[in-house]
């Protein structure tokens, strides 16, 4: 058994490094790696320098304690945070399912492999540091295993759990939201005091930690989770349960309303587009993350940037640009699968432009619209979201149009995930440079001149003249399309 | 004199220094069901995208109807193709699929149900009312759709890369009627490998070799054996 999986390592290894989307983005690459090193310096500082801080935060506790005791909270946490990040495996299976290969070896293939992720490697940066400074010199032995195993072994169960629950609900993302909604149910009742769950699961903790039979409890999570992904991959290897052979759909996603059908040609595009949004994997985790955005600001909430008016502009650039940002930054990567209907039949592509303009364009407002209840938090929430909407609606929109021009790439619209970065390029790194430091800049600088309110309104001036001249860019942006689209379909092409 | 609907004007395609097409001159004429063979990487679909202006000609020009298809959009109103499945859509389902395309020529839905009705038949139950998309459709299907929506708004121009290739026999003889059928009043454009079906429908037949035209035949009752004894010739 153990040469087959060998094997197959091997194999998904070097599909891996000859995906020519790896090798095209180096940019990408290194992005990512940078990104990686930040966070495990992040988390070998923390372990180092955790004993300090947390008996700076709680003077009165001992950091061993304090700690323990947030260990199951953790785990709660990196359940919920795993399964909106981490990419779970699953085998471009087709191949294999006709190779004397069982079913079970695969299984068993994909469970193992979803083990060496960045989201299992990341805590032991943390752990093991802090298990030789802080817990080692100053608790007995026991003590300290029983506490070594327990945090390695919740790694292990928030990984197994995650993948789990991504599996038999991957497809149910209604059913993700519900589980977020009870856990931040949980989170708030702890924190406004009701329920003490700290407490409960503080005193689980140190239980475990005492009797280290327990910790067989744990283990027994790990196992069953494992089982259960088993029992669902070897229950559903078939490839129509992989979403490889035609699976038919509900009538729920058929609607055979046509929204903007009174705005003529462009409105004809944006029924197509917002059919695209709703019917592909990707677009759909975008949709669905761009929602969440609303909360996104709550994060921030105590910072002592938070009250600070460019910090509030950033904020309110994400709050009311969220699914421009999101969605609007593939611009026409969306199309690449039907880029060759798009060039041969009668379409103008001044419409689709149009199209996509306007259907952004509604995005920000209806993002306006429901982060509206952040103005009763600070009244100047009101200000700088509107100033951001007409940014995002007169800046941002345009200058995702100028990227796609330049740097579109062919996506698979059917992948998920929401670290999925295929189609990225260094253009669309930069271009987030100029739409944050645009309109922080000219708020810094004119407000210290002449107060806040003309700070704003400049921002939300630019925005405005590039809504009123709406026309004029979009047409420059299609003229500039037309002397690239020969580049922009080759490189569609290239799948 | 008849005129060209289509004309290739010392047409040169090359990738970094490699040359795929060069047709110093070919001239297709109006009601033409002309026939382009050729092995792979001889230029065929090169050609295609070419009169479909979805690359652009190193040197030379396409004209429709005398105009260089490079520089207007005329042409798209009376010129349709199904080459790949990046012409379908590939989340709508056929239905909507179809009446987008009629969209696009003015049609409504009555039209272009109205249209779909003479297709039954082609389609034998596998394509319409199958509340499925277009991209967990068989390769087979989609091409039926891809061809069907090419003949929709009318167009004057049909280009049709592999046909037959991937369709079942009852399909293949079913699209051979209906090529006849249709070609009666445009002009059509076929690129295939299968040496029989496309002598039997076209009634011009060009031969590429290495992106250049080296045989251009009126179809006749030897054409079959002569492209067989050619193809064997490198054998």
């Amino acid at each position: 058994m153990m040469p087959m999986l060998f094997q197959l390592l091997k194999q998904q290894w070097k599909k891996k490094l000859r995906s020519p989307y790896w090798t095209q983005s180096i940019v990408q690459s290194i992005f990512l790696g940078f990104f990686a090193l930040y966070f495990i310096l992040v988390f070998l500082g923390l372990g180092l320098m955790a004993d300090k801080i947390l008996e700076e935060v709680f003077p009165e506790k001992d950091a061993f304690v304090t700690f323990s005791g947030l260990l199951l909270y953790y785990f709660f946490m990196d359940i919920f945070v795993r399964f909106f990040l981490q990419k779970f495996p699953s085998l471009g299976i087709k191949p294999y399912l006709t190779l004397p290969i069982s079913k079970k070896q695969i299984a068993h293939f994909l469970l193992l492999r979803s083990i060496p992720s960045f989201f299992n490697i990341l805590p032991l940066f943390f752990i093991i540091p802090f298990f030789f400074k802080t817990v080692l010199p100053n608790q007995p032995a026991a003590i300290s295993s029983a506490w070594l195993a327990l945090a390695i072994l919740l790694v292990f169960a928030g990984n197994f759990v995650s993948y789990y629950i991504d599996k038999a609900f991957g497809v149910k993302p209604v059913l993700a939201a519900v589980l977020m909604s009870v856990l931040v149910g949980l989170m708030y009742l702890d924190f406004s005091g009701y329920i003490p769950l700290g407490d409960y699961l503080e005193s689980i903790a140190f239980f475990m930690i005492a009797n280290p039979l327990t910790l067989l409890a744990i283990l027994g999570l790990v196992l069953l989770s494992y089982y259960g992904i088993y029992r669902l991959f070897n229950d559903h290897v078939y490839l129509e349960e992989q979403g490889e052979v035609e699976s038919s759909i509900s009538e729920a996603r058929l609607w055979d309303m046509n929204l903007f059908d009174r705005f003529g040609k462009p409105g004809e595009i944006m029924d197509l587009e917002t059919r695209l949004i709703w019917r592909n994997k990707r677009s759909r985790t975008i949709l669905y993350v761009s929602l969440l955005f609303i909360l996104y600001p709550l994060i921030f909430a105590g910072d002592e940037n938070f009250d600070k008016p460019w910090f509030m502009l950033i904020m309110s650039l994400i709050l009311t640009g969220a699914f421009t940002l999101n969605y609007g930054q593939l611009m026409l990567s969306w199309n690449s699968p039907h880029f060759d209907f798009i060039l041969t039949r009668s379409i103008r592509i001044e419409d689709i432009f149009k199209g996509k303009y306007y259907l952004l364009a509604i995005s920000n407002i209806l993002l306006f619209v429901l982060s509206l209840p952040f103005g009763f938090i600070d009244a100047r929430f009101w200000m700088t979201n509107l100033a951001m909407l007409l940014f995002n609606t007169g800046v941002t929109i345009f200058l995702y149009m100028v990227v796609a021009n330049y740097s579109s790439k062919p996506i698979d619209t059917e992948k998920g995930g929401v670290f999925n970065m295929e189609g990225f390029g260094a253009a669309h790194y930069l271009i987030i440079l100029p739409i944050i430091i645009i309109p922080v800049a000219l708020y810094l600088v004119l407000s210290s001149f002449l107060g806040s309110a003309v700070g704003m309104a400049a921002i939300g001036l630019i925005g405005l003249l590039g809504i009123i001249f709406r026309e004029a860019i979009l047409k420059a942006i299609v003229q500039n399309f037309k002397s690239r689209k020969y580049k922009i379909a080759a490189a569609f092409r290239k799948k | 004199m008849k005129e060209a609907i289509i004309e290739l004007k010392d047409l040169k395609k090359g990738y970094s220094g490699q040359v795929v097409l060069d047709i110093s001159s070919l001239q297709i004429f109006a009601g033409e069901r002309f026939g382009l063979v050729g092995n792979n990487g001889a230029g065929k679909t090169t050609l295609f995208s070419l009169v479909l202006d979805l690359i652009r000609a190193s040197k030379g020009e396409v004209l429709s109807k005398g105009i260089n298809v490079a520089n207007t959009e005329e042409w798209k109103k009376y010129t349709s193709s199904f080459l790949d499945e990046s012409f379908l859509i590939d989340f709508q389902t056929a239905e909507e699929y179809f009446e987008f395309v009629g969209k696009l020529h003015g049609w409504n839905r009555t039209d272009v149900q109205n249209f779909l009705k003479q297709f039954e038949d082609f389609f034998n139950g596998e394509v319409l009312d199958k509340k499925k998309y277009l991209r967990d459709f068989s390769k087979g299907n989609q091409k039926k759709v891809g061809i069907i929506a090419a003949l929709i708004g009318h167009p004057e121009v049909v280009l049709l890369d592999e046909p037959f290739a991937n369709l079942d026999p009852t399909t293949q003889m079913r699209l051979k009627n209906l090529i006849v059928e249709i070609s009666k009043e445009r002009t059509l454009l076929i690129s295939s490998h299968d040496l029989a079906h496309v002598t039997d429908v076209c009634n011009r037949i060009v031969v590429l070799e290495s992106g250049q035209v080296v045989k251009d035949l009126e179809t006749s009752a030897e054409t079959l054996k002569e492209l067989e004894a050619h193809f064997s010739a490198t054998l």
